[in-house]
């Protein structure tokens, strides 16, 4: 049985944890927000770029680097992750997959985003080629540095193919590690996340049928394409960045709202051990009072 | 009242303008070239520079943006402009811009070969800036 001052001191460094893992909350609960938003603000982008890639394709006849996959030599893993925890097992869950797929590959090398990705993955047989942290820059930066890295690589031929395992940010509740070939560039008639913008989000379907062999292009289709391809691959990149920090942000909410709730829970239990401690000692000595006077009396 | 197309114009991080036009002239590949309603459906590169268009939402009005390269679509109801970089008048930093400008051409002017090529970027998309900042009374 632990003493009353045990006792005391256990329940007020409980409840200074979870003052901080309520501001954690806080925290996280507003920047998922603006995440969202951010998210919302590259889906009018995602469905222009994805239809002119859509036309580019369906006109046929060019090809480009970026689309064609050299002799099979290893496959390069862009792996993006937080660069901090306690966000539940969301790291973990994004090596995991990462990791699953390089088993399943010949000779996989690593790309990595997120410090953590990085510690992790380092445990792992797998080369790390290079790496960035996720916060050190505006996105729109770092999805072009990874982009020139990750597009010399290939073009290089030191990988033959480039795999994307990003977090899907499904809600808020739900963030799913997801892979997808990012190179070679391999064009969706449609891409997925469109639909919901009223602005731009038609003009795939609505430009259907006879026109779609009609388009001219300026100055060629070797030279549109060589024009959007990069910029395609940049902003695939830049899209998966948003993704995967809106998913940060969510795992952490969750991870720190349950971090208070048990936190409290705890505090409960244990103030309720303090009371029956302290309220047995009253009612010892009282006892101990009685039983000397009535001693007295006799 | 003549047909309107629909312009969009597009960046990574937002959609800058929206809204129906009467025309719209961009820089592209081949040349500057305009766009009506009922234009022959065309995909394009464009240059740094200036995109204007005649919008009329209600009233009928100039707009200009500064446009760092980028891809316009044209379809015979709507044009689609999607670029890293638009800047409209008042989001221009004058200062900025000529500061660019005068470092750019400078690099050019002394060292032949190098990498001359960012830096010719470099003064179009100072040239673009200060052309929508500056243009007087639109």
């Amino acid at each position: 049985m632990p003493t009353l001052m045990q006792l005391r001191d256990r329940v007020r460094s409980l409840k200074n944890t979870q003052q901080i893992t309520r501001a954690m909350k806080m925290v996280a609960g507003a920047r998922i927000r603006r995440a969202e938003l951010a998210m919302r603000a590259a889906r009018p982008y995602a469905g222009g770029i994805g239809a002119m890639l859509a036309e580019l394709s369906a006109a046929g006849g060019a090809t480009h680097p970026l689309l064609q996959s050299p002799a099979a030599t290893s496959t390069g893993i862009l792996l993006m992750t937080a660069d901090k925890g306690l966000c539940g097992a969301f790291n973990s869950n994004l090596v995991r997959a990462g990791s699953a797929l390089a088993r399943t590959v010949t000779k996989a090398q690593f790309f990595v985003v997120g410090v953590k990705g990085r510690v992790q993955v380092r445990r792992t047989p797998f080369p790390v080629v290079a790496d960035w942290p996720l916060q050190s820059k505006p996105f729109v930066e770092l999805a072009k540095d990874i982009a020139t890295q990750v597009s010399g690589e290939f073009l290089s031929g030191n990988v033959s193919a480039v795999m994307l395992v990003s977090s899907r940010f499904v809600s808020t509740i739900v963030q799913r590690p997801t892979p997808m070939q990012l190179l070679p560039i391999a064009p969706t008639p449609a891409p997925a996340g469109a639909g919901e913008s009223a602005s731009s989000s038609d003009q795939a379907s609505a430009r259907g049928g006879g026109l779609k062999n009609s388009f001219e292009f300026e100055p060629d289709v070797g030279g549109v394409l060589a024009a959007l391809l990069p910029k395609y691959l940049e902003f695939t990149i830049f899209q998966a960045l948003l993704e995967t920090q809106a998913s940060e942000f969510a795992a952490r909410l969750i991870a720190m709202t349950n971090a208070t709730d048990n936190a409290g829970k705890l505090i409960d239990e244990l103030t309720l051990v303090m009371n029956k401690t302290r309220q047995a000692s009253i009612t010892k000595e009282i006892l101990e009072i009685v039983g000397g006077a009535e001693a007295l009396k006799g | 009242m003549a047909a309107l197309t629909h312009l969009s114009i597009i960046t990574p991080g937002s959609v800058k303008f929206e809204g129906s036009a009467e025309i719209v002239v961009a820089p592209g590949a081949a040349g500057d070239l305009g766009a009506l309603a009922n234009h022959a459906p065309l995909l394009t590169t464009l240059r740094t520079g200036v995109v204007r268009a005649t919008v009329a939402d209600g009233t009928t009005r100039r707009i200009e943006y500064a446009v760092d390269g980028g891809l316009m679509q044209v379809l015979p109801d709507k044009v689609i402009i999607l670029t890293d970089l638009a800047l409209a008048r008042g989001e221009v930093d004058v200062e900025e811009a000529r500061r660019d400008l005068k470092r750019s051409e400078e690099a050019l002017a002394h060292k032949r070969g190098g990498d001359d090529d960012a830096e010719r970027k470099a003064v179009a998309w100072a040239q673009a800036r200060l052309d929508v900042a500056q243009r007087p009374g639109v």
